[in-house]
């Protein structure tokens, strides 16, 4: 489970993109690619109570990133199968590339937890995670899970991914969205164009990045400040939350299989800009 | 969408009036480059970065007492909606001329 580092990780990879993907990528097909994966199954993950009784899954991490479960939402397939699906339902270069890299990243960080993500699936049904903190989704809730990974390495990874957008900090500027993000997608900026002045649209653009900026900051405050949860950076921690795992974390396997499926990615949206526009919708 | 041409304050110097300021904008490069200039109160010239900071700090500290406003659908929201509407309510409160930095009427739209 990462939090902030989801937001993070659109403008890290917008803003270190090659040169020959940039204008080719939809922004916003990144945003909806990455969201898919948790959209479905994290709500119902935590469960909710109604008159003291709770309702939920009895294993969170196995609903969540397991199988059976909808831990196929975190499988490198589930990128696959999302692009196929756009594709056909769009024929848009752009969004289909953005769909299938937001999805691909999203699965590939999510392996830093202890449950991890079935990167192999449907070859297997393996989660693989590095293991570095605790996954922290229970039934008492959304609050322990944030005050668990704001306690844990979670948090330096959130900062991390906070550092890596920043040194693409160009990104974020109007500029930029003006000269590669609405070029790359000028059908779903114009749409928005007709609804919105351009100053709202430049904070659309931006607004996933100030918004895990302020959701970094403020767990953080609430987690060591006001409820004074104690720091564990260890790895693995933190060793005072339950520690959730499905398959034991390998982390040097799981590193080895996300360079296999990270360049499988690589190739694929490789392939995919290079494809002749025959195949695609004139823009 | 009709996308305006790229401009952006490159130069800013002092007026005889107090908080107002001079400010230049590159239009265009090369032989047929030239500058606009116009003067603007340091407040508007830096609206945007007050409001974000402004509604970040405001969101953050509500969402410290009402956490469930932490989530992927009001925290978006609330930076839109506040560079959306903040400027048109200032401008309706307080009289102020100023046109909204970036909009039609301003130097570097």
């Amino acid at each position: 489970m990462s939090w902030a580092a989801h937001q993070f990780e659109y403008y890290a990879v917008q803003g270190h993109l090659p040169k020959r993907w940039l204008g080719r990528i939809s922004f916003l097909g990144i945003v909806v690619g990455d969201m898919s994966c948790d959209f479905f199954g994290k709500l119902w993950a935590y469960g909710f109570d109604i008159d003291g009784t709770h309702y939920g899954p009895d294993q969170p991490a196995q609903w969540h990133r397991g199988w059976p479960g909808l831990g196929v939402t975190h499988s490198i397939l589930w990128a696959f199968v999302l692009a196929g699906i756009v594709y056909l339902a769009t024929r848009s270069r752009p969004w289909t590339i953005g769909v299938l890299l937001g999805a691909g990243i999203h699965v590939l960080t999510d392996v830093g937890d202890s449950v991890g993500t079935m990167l192999a699936f449907p070859f297997s049904t393996q989660t693989f995670s590095v293991g570095a903190w605790a996954y922290g989704v229970t039934p008492a809730g959304r609050n322990l899970d944030a005050a668990a990974y704001y306690s844990s390495l979670g948090f330096v990874m959130d900062v991390a991914w906070l550092v890596l957008a920043l040194t693409g900090w160009r990104c974020l500027t109007r500029e930029y969205w003006r000269t590669q993000i609405v070029t790359a997608d000028p059908g779903a900026w114009a749409w928005l164009g007709r609804r919105l002045p351009e100053r709202a649209l430049v904070t659309l653009y931006r607004c996933w990045f100030i918004y895990g900026t302020c959701r970094l900051i403020a767990w953080t405050i609430w987690a060591h400040v006001l409820e004074q949860h104690q720091w564990d950076l260890s790895w693995g921690g933190p060793s005072w939350i339950a520690r959730a795992e499905i398959s034991n974390p390998q982390p040097l396997l799981t590193i080895g299989v996300v360079a296999v499926v990270g360049t499988l990615l690589v190739l694929a949206i490789n392939a995919l800009v290079r494809s002749p526009d025959r195949f695609w919708r004139r823009r | 969408m009709v996308l305006p041409t790229s401009r952006r304050i490159v130069g800013v110097e002092p007026t005889d009036r107090p908080n107002f300021d001079r400010f230049f904008v590159l239009v265009g490069a090369g032989v047929g480059g030239h500058y606009l200039s116009g003067v603007r109160a340091f407040y508007v010239r830096h609206e945007y970065s007050v409001i974000y900071v402004v509604s970040s700090v405001i969101y953050i500290a509500v969402a410290l007492n009402l956490r469930f406003l932490l989530n992927w659908i009001v925290g978006p929201i609330w930076p839109i909606a506040c560079m959306w509407f903040v400027p048109v309510v200032v401008r309706r409160l307080t009289g102020w001329t100023d046109p909204i930095p970036g909009e039609p009427g301003d130097a570097t739209s």
